[in-house]
């Protein structure tokens, strides 16, 4: 494993007393998909942004061990790059400008980019496979596409650490694959990558380590095999899970089961209503494990 | 190569829009009440004293550069507005610039309250400049208390137009008979254009516009959402304050002298847009280019269509304005689902 890159040590940041993090401490190694995983509202977007800088949390992040504060913006963006959740930008926009965007903090020039950065911004394109889309506007792109553009901008930024909010989201799987793979050819050659992740298979499968956040805070860290657990799953998510094991990667594979024990007051009494409610727990169905996450239908 | 491409674009704009500026002076500085060879035209503006020479000189002249300098003032301020707020709909009156104008303008015509006497020819621009500020101030103000964003500044911006619109209407009204000028310079027009003035517009418009220009490719960056410009080391607050303060400043500038003309800073960018794209560095010279042409025909058109009475150009444009400004409005519904 890597040397650490970024140390974070008790942040905590809330709006008005609500929701945010809390004391969270975590240190990110160099070459290392990390992946956080967590309900909504469990503060992983929260997390990213006080990495990222946007955030002024109480408590220390340190990049290379100098205070996350004290990195001038343009400085941080050449070594620290984050790509939101979703897309907020102008749809008119062309795929060929916001990747360009990337360039930013690298640039010399006032005004046009040079020729290295021109390259720079083709060569991410093409490692994302958008080269083709480069005059396309994004608001025309599928999400996919848009998704890949947006990592292309990331790539153009050529930076040290990336941290991506829900990238797989709202994606097919054949996206959701080449877009983690690239994150993890990224960390073999030395990008620390922060992954927030709903998708628990993806998440056990990609990452080097899982970061699994609860109300703020941070409740384990560690490799997807040694942490994600039965008990732990349902003390986090409030789900039942049935945990398998990768024959060949030797990973986790997590199967949800829907025990409706576990449903909210009103949910349960109206299926209280269905008499005949298979419980997927009880292998009523044994085909019923292709029930998966959300973000996987 | 797509660098290489937008050069070659920007300069081709730059060469083809000077082209086009030239024809249209020369069309405006012949046309008229009296027409006026182009043979003269050359020989008075290198310095022949013919007959002619005054009206080229004295009122074409300064006439014909105010257009310019309006309409290249009002597009800018026009394409940044629509890029800050990422609302292709906006236009640079949202802050309350012009009713502050108008308000200030119609106080001193009305009331000749000759707060800069000593400067007789300022007096009314200088009172609308003041106007403009204040609303500007008091938009910004509200917008700062309701939360700052985007949002809650066009909110305080609508606001601040209607209180300095009903204030207008008052004095108005209570201004009688001498309320007729005012409203003739509400419509905007170019007629009362002097080399005095220009010589105050000119020089500010320029500078302002040079700003705005060595900031578009941060502004490219802005049109990919607050959050991604910041992670890309763009201070978003300071730009967008920057930028708001000298578009405001275009827009005051340009109301106080000449009125309000309206749907220019509206309609150009976007028909610079639909030629060149989003990219700033391309968008923001052919806007200037555009602006100015389209006060330019906007201009003579006043003159020409019920020659000798003049209309005012702030009508034409808006009688143009309105259809493009809707077809815009449909052709974006049918997009992007």
């Amino acid at each position: 494993m890597g040397r650490v890159v970024v140390r974070v040590e008790g942040v905590s940041w809330s709006y008005d007393g609500v929701g945010g993090i809390r004391d969270v401490s975590l240190e990110i190694r160099e070459g290392e998909v990390l992946g956080v995983i967590g309900p909504n509202g469990s503060g992983k977007t929260t997390l990213l942004r006080c990495l990222a800088n946007l955030l002024k949390p109480h408590g220390a992040i340190y990049l290379d061990g100098r205070s996350l504060e004290r990195i001038r913006p343009r400085e941080l963006a050449k070594t620290l790059s984050y790509i939101p959740s979703e897309y907020e930008g102008q749809p008119s926009l062309t795929v060929y400008d916001v990747v360009s965007a990337g360039r930013t903090p690298h640039m010399r020039g006032l005004w046009w980019e040079s020729r290295e950065d021109e390259e720079i911004v083709w060569e991410s394109m093409r490692v994302m496979g958008v080269d083709g889309l480069a005059g396309r506007r994004v608001g025309e792109l599928s999400s996919g596409e848009k998704q890949k553009v947006r990592l292309a901008r990331a790539l153009a930024q050529r930076p040290r650490i990336i941290l991506v909010d829900e990238p797989t989201s709202h994606l097919d799987p054949r996206n959701q694959i080449e877009i983690m793979e690239v994150l993890r050819l990224m960390a073999l050659r030395g990008v620390s990558v922060v992954a927030v992740l709903h998708d628990l298979n993806l998440a056990s499968a990609y990452s080097d380590r899982i970061l699994v956040l609860k109300d703020g805070r941070a409740v384990a860290c560690g490799k997807p095999s040694e942490i994600l657990g039965e008990s732990l799953l349902r003390d986090v998510f409030g789900i039942d899970v049935r945990i398998l094991v990768d024959p060949e990667l030797g990973r986790p594979i997590i199967i949800p089961l829907m025990d409706k024990e576990l449903l909210g007051a009103g949910l349960k009494e109206y299926l209280d209503g269905v008499k005949e409610l298979p419980r997927l727990k009880d292998s009523a169905h044994p085909g019923g494990t292709a029930r998966q996450g959300k973000d996987n239908r | 190569m797509m660098t290489q491409a937008r050069r070659l674009r920007l300069l081709s704009i730059i060469f083809l829009g000077i082209i086009l500026t030239v024809i249209l002076s020369l069309a405006s500085l012949s046309l008229g009440a009296s027409r006026i060879g182009l043979g003269e035209i050359v020989g008075i503006l290198v310095g022949e004293r013919v007959e002619g020479a005054r009206i080229i000189l004295d009122i074409r002249l300064p006439r014909l550069l105010s257009a310019i300098v309006v309409g290249a003032s009002l597009s800018a301020a026009g394409a940044v507005m629509q890029g800050l707020f990422r609302n292709p709909l906006v236009d640079p009156y949202i802050g309350g610039v012009a009713s502050g104008a108008a308000f200030g303008a119609v106080v001193s015509m009305v009331f000749g309250l000759s707060l800069f006497s000593p400067f007789s020819t300022y007096g009314i621009p200088l009172s609308a400049f003041l106007g403009a500020l204040t609303a500007l101030s008091m938009t910004l103000i509200f917008s700062r208390m309701g939360g700052g964003s985007p949002l809650s500044l066009i909110l305080s911006g609508i606001a601040v137009s209607f209180l300095f619109s009903a204030a207008t209407s008052l004095a108005l009204v209570i201004g009688g008979e001498k309320s007729f000028g005012a409203f003739f310079w509400l419509f905007g027009s170019f007629v009362a254009s002097s080399w005095r003035h220009l010589a105050f517009t000119i020089p500010a418009s320029t500078v302002t516009l040079g700003y705005i220009l060595l900031h578009a490719r941060r502004l490219n960056v802005i049109l990919l959402g607050d959050e991604e410009a910041r992670q890309l080391g763009v201070n978003v607050a300071l730009l967008r304050y920057g930028m708001l303060v000298s578009l405001s400043l275009l827009t005051a500038l340009a109301v106080s002298f000449n009125g309000i003309i309206g749907f220019v800073g509206l309609v150009a960018p976007h028909i610079a847009r639909l030629t060149v794209g989003e990219d700033y560095r391309l968008l923001l010279p052919l806007s200037i280019l555009t602006g100015s042409w389209l006060l330019l025909a906007s201009d003579l058109a006043s003159r020409l269509l019920m020659a000798p009475a003049e209309l005012p150009v702030g009508a034409i444009t808006s009688l143009a304005g309105a259809p493009i400004f809707l077809h815009l409005l449909v052709r974006r519904a049918g997009r992007y689902g």
